[in-house]
């Protein structure tokens, strides 16, 4: 009786699980697990999206299931761009960087920029894209980082494990111990398979890929889709548009966020700050050895971006962190005599409430200030 | 190691049932013990393995001091002496870890000096495991243990499921089990009942307390920034909190308790239904049962209990329960929690003196369940909030001292219905005015789940009322309301239905587990 009672839950709890970690497994729509039966087409896809994109004239839209994801799109872009100078890698903040748009960033520094900046950034990333420029033949001669205050410390998001063997490639070449290097993203990608949000996705993108059947899209590369003409300031409505340079703009919807997302910083991962803080020590020494390699080829900067001004009147004592984090860069910087450019401090920078998308995301408005002020310390 | 994490749920829970499983059947008893006692320190060891040292020395110091005592031979003052050097020792690593930091910042700021120690590292469930062996201690000064094996006692002390976060086990309660050679099997009944209740607390924690503390930390974030609350804002958090204490760690303690009975041992309750209590007195009945007994017991009778008259009594009661407050936490939040309850109790026993021969009728219950839930909500403000001043802004708020705000719009309803003379006594600001939540919809999702909290913990009967039939309790700490029809409706039972419930709760938990979440009690 109660053998048979523990059978059933046990039944029906790992058949759900199972099933949840068939479909996240195999739909997989951030393509973050090990392809069991991997097609020679992705290599032709990532050359064939570059293409596209730099040569179109405004830009591609950005299909919210598209058959890249965006770190590839974004490998695609450092692989086979050819006629930038600079190289921007770092997270969803720096995405509004662009030498395309019309309020252009950074002209100080670059003539030409690819925006290599992806959701969810963390140090891996910097690693990774490091290596995928340094393997290729490029006109890159600069690389900004666009530093986070979660930038120098592992393991802030498992969503760089998409380019793991790229990150591998520069463990090697680095010689540093796969110890901290994901070393709890295998724990992390077993657990999503049955994370619920990533269900949802998985669910989507079955859908969206029976409805693009549907449509009868008959050569891959017709996913990608240009712009037509449209105002930079406004977007387009329903989707996101990635410009040439890689760079992004949000549809029109999008920049009605401002102040409701600005009061829920106030709690935004205090406990996780208090808890252990935001950098470790061995992060920023691999983050060390990684700037002293691509020193020996390209020129390095270091940047930051503001918060909303309301964020930074919070008086949290995660602004106390963003400080003492903004100091550590401009001490990694010094020792590496490295140009820093920007703050987390929206007041240095002069970016006001009406330059910011949220809490984070300044708009280009703000960013083309950048450089008109360069912190010292 | 959290109840709450995959890696409990999917490798520890099952590796040591298995081993558990595999030694057991073939009689190997001692091997078994050796398996639960290494299972369990390394269950301790997970989070930081500095802190072995410490318990184990704990473990095996206070066997020691318990063996000498218990040794027929030895003089009684020289048992005194033993005894007398256990507590002292006992206090004194309970006192540096726990409270050096608190003593010395007072210093500083009576003295006016800068005195600064190293940082100390609080090990887990240092509070727990050290009154659960000074009962033992203390009792065996009385003679009233028996002579238990070293293994014994140590599995008594480290058994993970109680170890962090209690309940706090009294040694009359769990070493007689552990003697016990038939305890050493996996049984399918203690299993599927374990399983059970462990789902039922999962279920709570993870569903209903993570998803209530998202509406308290913003609230007690902006207190302590000093954002002037709005009357409602402030009610919202005080009951988010309330809410998100009771089942996170009531949830805690039936996690607690069905995985001890997976392996045939069963804990004591800790929780009866407390917001129920229809006074304070009865509230302390139900909450944190094991530590509001140990207080009683070693603490409230040692200072002299009622015996000593009435003023000595109200005195003893709220020593009692400021110490009850300082066990919680080194902080002067703890002590006003402490005192609050201590008034609380002072009150409600001075009422009973004066009173007690009328019977209640139906609304003077209600009225008197009323007074009780709102003490209490008041008083959880001191225990959530970091400091004085920020329990003090959002207690200020609760009671309308920063004027109570309405929607914008309805200035004019007040002076349309001819209302103008109670305009002054309420601003029209909006009733959150302070956008503390990110979205508004949060604040109708903060107030339904609000409701269906308070229905769930009033209404709904707890899981040792569902367990009734099968999970009779050995001990004495849990009584009544064993009847209500409602109650037998839904008590549990060994059919498919219940499998499905179980089987739901698990996975809904197991889902929604993706950002696991400390448990409230760890800290204390």
């Amino acid at each position: 009786m109660y053998y048979s009672y523990i059978k059933k839950t046990f039944l029906i709890v790992f058949s759900v699980l199972a099933l949840f970690s068939l479909i996240n497994f195999f739909a997989d729509p951030e393509n973050i697990y090990p392809k069991l039966f991997s097609s020679d087409e992705s290599g032709s896809l990532l050359a064939s999206y570059s293409n596209k994109l730099t040569k179109s004239k405004y830009g591609l839209l950005d299909e919210e299931f598209s058959i890249l994801n965006d770190r590839e799109r974004k490998k695609a872009l450092a692989m086979f761009s050819k006629d930038s100078d600079c190289a921007i890698i770092g997270s969803s903040r720096v995405k509004q960087i662009s030498s395309f748009r019309d309020e252009k960033s950074l002209t100080k520094n670059c003539k030409s920029i690819i925006n290599l900046g992806v959701d969810g950034s963390t140090l891996e990333d910097y690693f990774i894209f490091s290596e995928i420029l340094l393997e290729n033949k490029n006109t890159i001669s600069t690389i900004v980082f666009g530093i986070d205050h979660w930038s120098l410390k592992y393991d802030q998001d498992p969503r760089y494990s998409l380019l793991q063997s790229d990150l591998d490639k520069i463990r090697y070449r680095l010689k540093i111990s796969t110890k901290e290097f994901g070393a709890s993203s295998h724990v992390s990608l077993a657990a999503n398979l049955i994370n619920l949000q990533y269900l949802n996705l998985s669910l989507n993108k079955i859908f969206s890929e029976n409805k693009l059947k549907e449509e009868g899209a008959e050569e891959i590369e017709e996913i990608f889709k240009y712009a037509e003409k449209f105002d930079q300031n406004i977007g387009i409505s329903g989707t996101s548009v990635s410009l040439p340079d890689g760079s992004k703009i949000y549809s029109s919807e999008a920049p009605g966020r401002e102040l409701k997302e600005i009061n829920g910083f106030q709690t935004y991962k205090v406990s996780e700050a208090i808890d252990g803080g935001w950098y470790e020590e061995k992060a920023v020494d691999d983050f060390i050895k990684l700037v002293k390699l691509l020193k020996g080829k390209f020129n390095i900067i270091f940047l930051m971006t503001p918060y909303h001004p309301k964020v930074w009147d919070l008086d949290q004592p995660i602004i106390d962190l963003m400080i003492n984090i903004e100091n550590k860069i401009h001490l990694i910087a010094k020792e590496l005599n490295i140009k820093v450019i920007g703050s987390y401090n929206p007041i240095k920078i002069g970016c006001s409430k009406n330059e910011m998308f949220d809490s984070m995301h300044a708009k280009a408005k703000c960013l083309i200030k950048l450089e008109r002020k360069i912190v010292e310390n | 190691m959290l109840f709450n994490s995959y890696i409990f749920l999917f490798l520890f829970l099952p590796i040591t049932l298995l081993g558990f499983h595999l030694i057991g059947k073939n009689g190997h008893v001692k091997s078994a013990i050796v398996w639960l006692i290494s299972a369990s320190l390394f269950f301790y060891g997970w989070w930081n393995p500095a802190y072995l040292g410490l318990l184990l020395f704990s473990t095996i110091f206070n066997f020691s001091l318990g063996f000498l005592i218990s040794i027929k031979s030895i003089n009684s003052s020289t048992k005194k002496i033993i005894l007398t050097t256990g507590v002292i020792v006992n206090l004194s690593i309970l006192g540096y870890f726990k409270y050096a930091n608190f003593f010395i910042d007072n210093l500083n700021v009576l003295t006016n000096s800068n005195t600064i120690l190293n940082e100390i590292i609080l090990p887990l469930g240092i509070s727990f495991f050290t009154f659960q062996q000074l009962t033992y201690l203390i009792d065996s000064y009385y003679e009233e243990t028996k002579k238990y094996s070293f293994l014994h006692y140590c599995l008594f002390v480290t058994f993970f499921p109680q170890l962090i976060a209690g309940p706090i086990v009294h040694h009359k309660e769990l070493l007689p089990q552990l003697v016990k050679d038939t305890l050493y099997k996996l049984r399918s009944k203690n299993l599927a009942i374990g399983l059970t209740i462990f789902s039922i607390g999962l279920f709570k924690k993870v569903v209903l307390a993570d998803s209530v503390s998202v509406y308290a930390t913003p609230v007690f974030d902006a207190a302590e920034a000093g954002i002037l609350l709005t009357f409602f804002e402030a009610w919202i958090g005080a009951l988010a909190y309330t809410f998100q204490l009771y089942f996170d760690f009531s949830g805690y303690t039936d996690m607690a308790i069905g995985i001890a009975r997976m392996f045939g041992i069963r804990l004591p309750i800790n929780f009866n239904s407390p917001y129920k209590a229809s006074s304070i007195i009865d509230f302390w009945k139900r909450w944190h049962i094991t530590l509001s007994r140990f207080l009683r017991e070693y603490l409230y009778f040692s200072l002299g209990g009622n015996r000593k008259g009435k003023i000595r009594r109200y005195i003893n009661l709220m020593v009692t329960m400021v110490i009850g407050g300082l066990w919680h936490g080194a902080g002067w939040t703890f002590i006003l929690w402490g005192a609050l309850h201590g008034f609380y109790l002072i009150v409600n026993h001075g009422w009973r003196a004066l009173f007690n021969k009328q019977d209640k009728t139906k609304t003077g219950s209600f009225i008197s369940w009323i007074i009780t839930f709102l003490a209490v909500v008041f008083s959880w403000v001191p225990f959530r909030a970091d400091s004085i001043s920020g329990a003090n802004n959002i207690l200020q708020a609760m009671i309308g001292v920063n004027g109570i705000s309405l929607p914008v719009g309805y200035e004019s309803i007040f002076i349309n219905y001819g209302l103008s003379p109670l305009k002054d006594i309420f601003k029209f600001n909006g009733m959150f005015s302070n956008h503390i939540y990110s979205h508004h919809d949060h604040i109708y999702a903060a107030i339904v789940l609000i409701f269906l909290l308070l229905v769930i913990s009033t209404f709904f009967p707890n899981t040792k009322q569902l367990m009734r039939n099968h999970d009779k309790s050995i001990f004495e700490t849990y009584k009544g309301e064993m009847n209500s029809s409602l109650h037998i409706l839904v008590e549990w039972n060994v059919t498919t239905i219940w499998a499905l419930i179980t089987s739901a709760t698990l996975l809904l938990s197991i889902i929604l587990l993706s950002g696991e979440s400390e448990f409230i009690y760890f800290r204390f």
